[in-house]
């Protein structure tokens, strides 16, 4: 069923601003002090952090919390090395700042990569990277004032319709649109977690529901603290290509990243990683893909049929537009490109 | 429930006491009255509500108010000395770079804030850093030009060649 809004330039012009309604907003000076105050608050509360994503959809009517925990006290550690290798980034790094920080350039190339591409400079300026992992999930009839919304209520607006899968079971199928979740997922990393029952590390892959409603394992007391990246994926030859109609300011079509473990001097690959992000309600991995390509010498003629193969395994929810066939193609594309860029630059070290 | 906040904007303080949903930018053109920070989109996607906070571009129709209590902030008002224009102004005045204006007040605050970071940028390090900003009067050759002229007003630097097609 498909309903048509009345009108759409109905109402004087200031209804149609966009005005937040109103709520209470809080300021703790401590990470545990934000689990306690969200234990008490319960579900009703949101973490605010650079806010460049729950501000429009609170805006939009998408997320309406009765109370903002802000994280605005909270000072960023310095991402480092621990003892044991891994990199450590504090969850409230901004995208700036991993854009610009020399050590994640030098140990994680594709981490700053994903991040450059994140909106524009202001919002890579507020946009924290704990923010987005936990995004909201996208859908083109979802994320839209009311003027251009659809009468009823979407599943994810607790109605009962689903506009772009009519038929597709009562569930939400928003897609997950991070572009730091596919290359954190090469990459190994793992998420710090604090909640109220104290720290928990959860690895990212297992981060993930897949549900478009609440598209990530978070509960309503936890908030991420830092995420880890392990000494061993620090080593890997990574990649991250990101589609876009524009080239800048946008969410992805698709999100490429790919982590491949090359042996010294050799083409021969031992572990392959590949993922793919904004093309379902959570990133997926081209694990066919991530087969063929472990224990095999890097080679061209490969890679056309492994990219082929890898595009057929992903299964796309068209989104915004796009279509499934198109999709796939991106896929296939920008899996073959990270690839050959890989053995160039194995080829130019080697030789 | 109502919050007194201090913003210190192009050097002054502001006292205001403001409900945390109002964002930044209707504290500064709204309560404040300083009507060069244009309210476009609303929704974090345009640009035309660009200040810097700091020597950061963030989107002011996009932040709270309260969450910026206690920090400095530029407006498009904060460039110019009084008459005086600011050197990012007087390129955009000599390069012809503003059609309806709309969106000028964020792109020239996003422009000065690269040119803080990057004194000799080149055209695709400013179009990179004017992504977050758009006109729809599609003015963007002149945006860029007058960025150039602004970090190298002699002009040494050859970029008109580089943008030159050949027939």
């Amino acid at each position: 069923m498909i309903c048509w809004p009345e009108r759409i330039s109905g109402g004087s012009l200031d209804s149609k601003k966009m005005k937040l309604s109103q709520f209470d907003h809080k300021t703790p000076t401590s990470r545990k002090e934000v689990v306690d105050l969200l234990t008490n608050l319960g579900q009703d509360s949101a973490i605010l952090a650079g806010g460049t994503d729950l501000i429009p959809n609170m805006k939009n009517g998408t997320l309406m919390p009765k109370t903002l925990v802000s994280l605005k006290h909270l000072t960023a550690e310095k991402e480092h090395l621990t003892k044991d290798g891994s990199l450590k980034l504090d969850a409230l790094s901004t995208l700036s700042q991993i854009t610009e920080s020399p050590l994640i350039k030098e140990k994680a190339p594709s981490l700053a990569q994903a991040a450059f591409h994140v909106g524009g400079q202001q919002i890579r300026n507020r946009a924290t990277l704990g923010g987005n992992l936990c995004q909201e999930s996208r859908c083109l009839y979802l994320n839209q004032s009311h003027d251009f919304q659809f009468v009823e209520a979407c599943y994810k607006r607790a109605g009962d319709c689903c506009y772009p899968f009519p038929d597709g079971g009562k569930i939400c199928r928003a897609v997950f649109m991070s572009d730091m979740a596919p290359v954190l997922i090469t990459l190994g990393a793992h998420l710090v977690v604090l909640g109220s029952h104290g720290e928990r590390q959860v690895d990212i892959a297992d981060f993930y529901t897949g549900d478009g409603l609440k598209p990530v394992n978070l509960g309503p007391t936890e908030l991420i603290t830092s995420v880890l990246i392990p000494l061993e994926s620090q080593k890997m030859q990574c990649r991250f290509f990101k589609a876009t109609p524009r080239g800048g300011l946008e969410f992805a079509m698709v999100s490429i990243a790919v982590a491949l473990t090359l042996d010294k001097n050799k083409k021969k690959c031992s572990k392959a990683v590949i993922a793919v992000g904004s093309i379902n309600t959570k990133p997926l991995r081209a694990l066919e893909a991530e087969k063929h390509l472990t224990g095999s010498l890097l080679n061209r003629s490969d890679i056309v049929e492994i990219s082929k193969n890898a595009a057929n395994e992903i299964k796309p929810l068209p989104h915004h537009g796009y279509s499934r066939g198109y999709l796939k193609q991106l896929v296939e594309v920008y899996i073959k490109r990270s690839l050959i860029d890989i053995i160039k630059t194995v080829d130019n070290k080697n030789g | 429930m109502k919050q007194a906040i201090e913003l210190i904007i192009n050097g002054e303080t502001y006292d205001l006491i403001v409900t945390p949903n109002v964002t930044l930018q209707e504290a500064i053109r709204e309560h404040l009255g300083l009507k060069g920070t244009k309210a476009g989109c609303e929704m974090g996607t345009c640009g035309a509500c660009t200040v810097l906070l700091g020597d950061k571009p963030i989107l002011s129709c996009i932040t709270l108010a309260v969450e910026c209590q206690g920090l400095e902030i530029t407006t498009i008002e904060g460039l110019s000395e009084g008459p005086t224009l600011s050197n990012m102004q007087k390129a955009f005045v000599r390069a012809g770079a503003v059609q309806c204006g709309f969106c000028t007040p964020g792109v020239i605050l996003s422009s000065t804030a690269l040119l803080k970071k990057n004194p000799q940028p080149n055209v695709n390090e400013i179009k990179k850093a004017l992504e977050g900003n758009l006109c729809r009067c599609t003015g963007y050759n002149s945006i860029i030009e007058a960025v150039l002229d602004a970090a190298d007003p002699s002009g040494h630097l050859d970029h008109q060649q580089d943008q030159e097609i050949k027939l």
